[in-house]
């Protein structure tokens, strides 16, 4: 019985691998040869990617924290950009949406592209704010993002929503450690010729299975790591399927969650994946023709050991029975010693 | 920003902001948004919060002791304020419908930007 069982089993998985196919892509245009930029921004403990298509056409990936608007925007300034064409926000939590009401007040956005799964914070009420008053005809640009739909930002680059899935994910469905707004988020992927990025916000392992099972589009050569390196994101099946060459971490030094995780900075290395992180390495830039190879450079440069060690989650191990001392939680625990090595490619 | 007295008035005693839980950082930090101009941000471990005001979205009351020298703030203690939440919630789905309301992009799949 065993014995029959296990085969069974060989044969499904055969099968699966033999004639999975996801499903099939929008047509996609044929890039300009012209340089495509991808700025992974250092924006402490929150995701910020400003994308500059050849032509000219903009797009920008969250807003990190509030307060980063004044730096997100002179990070546009640096290269030129005076305008968004797109600005998607992943989900409404304060390190993803935090200066989106400040980027929107300072510059002209045209299009938001977002879950639309609330939360209850000022800063969300600001960031509606920002778009009924600052976004020209919110009544064709507030955009709720939907599987299928594509953005084409010309000279052959086009970002397409891979998720939310319908239906949402509901708190009663969520693994320990999970969240509406992470669960949901926007996920996108840009392509561009042979280049292409997948861009998770906080989706974790229960989104990257739902994306597999609805036979998404994941393969691609670079990938925003999900959830700034959560234990929960980044599963090893959805890298195996994925195949990715290199991946960026976009996460806080002085973060108290453990962000990137041991856990899924071993799955990354396993899979022979290799690691950017802003933490360590600053503003992280990804410069590419639309052909085969591509450039990564990084502001500063870390050694291979630091960025594949993790950082440690802040536990509260006091034998306080109620209040905290403001400071008292005690600061975030360091990475690994710094070394000087290169590591740019 | 909702506080009985603000950190200049209060040369010792106490202070009262509202916050939000942001989010929950992967089921051990509570990440509170304080409700002044600048979205202060402050970690909590989960287990400090009120059982009726731990999860995405709840709101809270927190009460600062102030040191007259130092300037040192103490968390002495924290509330839910579960009316609070109601009412941001309320303004939040109206919003949202104002906006969806104007919102004409429907099905529309293909954006050329």
């Amino acid at each position: 019985m065993a014995v029959l069982l296990a085969l069974v089993l060989i044969g499904g998985l055969w099968a699966y691998f033999k004639f999975y196919k996801p499903a099939p892509g929008p047509k996609l245009p044929p890039p300009s040869g012209e340089e495509l930029s991808i700025h992974v921004l250092d924006v402490g403990q929150g995701d910020a990617i400003l994308i500059v298509a050849p032509g000219g056409k903009t797009a920008l990936v969250d807003a990190s924290v509030p307060g980063s608007g004044k730096k997100i925007l002179a990070a546009m300034a640096r290269a030129g950009v005076d305008h968004l064409d797109l600005l998607v926000t992943t989900h409404a939590h304060a390190d993803h949406i935090g200066g989106a009401d400040e980027v929107i007040k300072g510059t002209k956005v045209y299009k938001v592209l977002d879950s639309k799964v609330p939360n209850t914070t000022k800063n969300y009420e600001d960031f509606l704010d920002a778009i009924e008053g600052r976004v020209e005809n919110p009544q064709d640009n507030f955009i709720t993002a939907a599987p299928g739909q594509t953005f084409d930002l010309g000279s052959g680059v086009v970002i397409s929503v891979l998720a939310p899935i319908q239906p949402l994910f509901t708190k009663d469905q969520l693994r320990s450690g999970g969240n509406e707004p992470n669960a949901n988020s926007v996920v996108t992927r840009l392509d561009y010729g042979e280049f292409s990025i997948l861009l998770t916000g906080d989706a974790e392992a229960q989104t990257e299975e739902r994306m597999m099972e609805q036979g998404a589009r994941l393969a691609a050569k670079v990938l925003k790591v999900g959830h700034h390196g959560s234990k929960y994101a980044s599963s090893e099946d959805f890298l195996r399927q994925a195949k990715f060459k290199d991946a960026v971490i976009s996460c806080g030094a002085d973060n108290r969650y453990g962000h990137p995780s041991q856990e899924a900075l071993d799955r990354l290395k396993a899979a022979g994946v290799k690691i950017y992180r802003t933490d360590l390495q600053g503003e992280i830039t990804i410069k590419t023709l639309g052909k085969e190879d591509y450039q990564i450079t990084t502001e500063r440069q870390a050694a291979a050991d630091e960025l594949y060690a993790g950082r440690k989650a802040q536990k509260d191990d006091s034998a306080k029975s109620g209040f905290i001392q403001y400071g008292d939680f005690g600061p975030a625990p360091k990475a690994s010693p710094k070394s000087k090595a290169a590591n740019s490619r | 920003m909702t506080q009985r007295k603000t950190d200049s008035e209060a040369s010792s005693g106490g202070v009262e902001v509202r916050a939000v839980v942001d989010r929950i950082e992967d089921g051990d930090v509570a990440v509170l948004s304080l409700d002044d101009e600048a979205k202060t941000q402050l970690d909590v471990p989960l287990k400090q919060l009120p059982d009726d005001a731990n999860s995405d979205g709840d709101h809270l009351l927190l009460q600062f002791d102030v040191d007259s020298k130092s300037g040192k703030r103490t968390l002495t203690s924290i509330e839910a304020a579960p009316e609070a939440r109601a009412s941001a919630e309320d303004r939040i789905k109206k919003m949202q419908e104002r906006l969806a309301r104007m919102s004409g992009a429907g099905d529309k799949k293909n954006f050329k930007l």
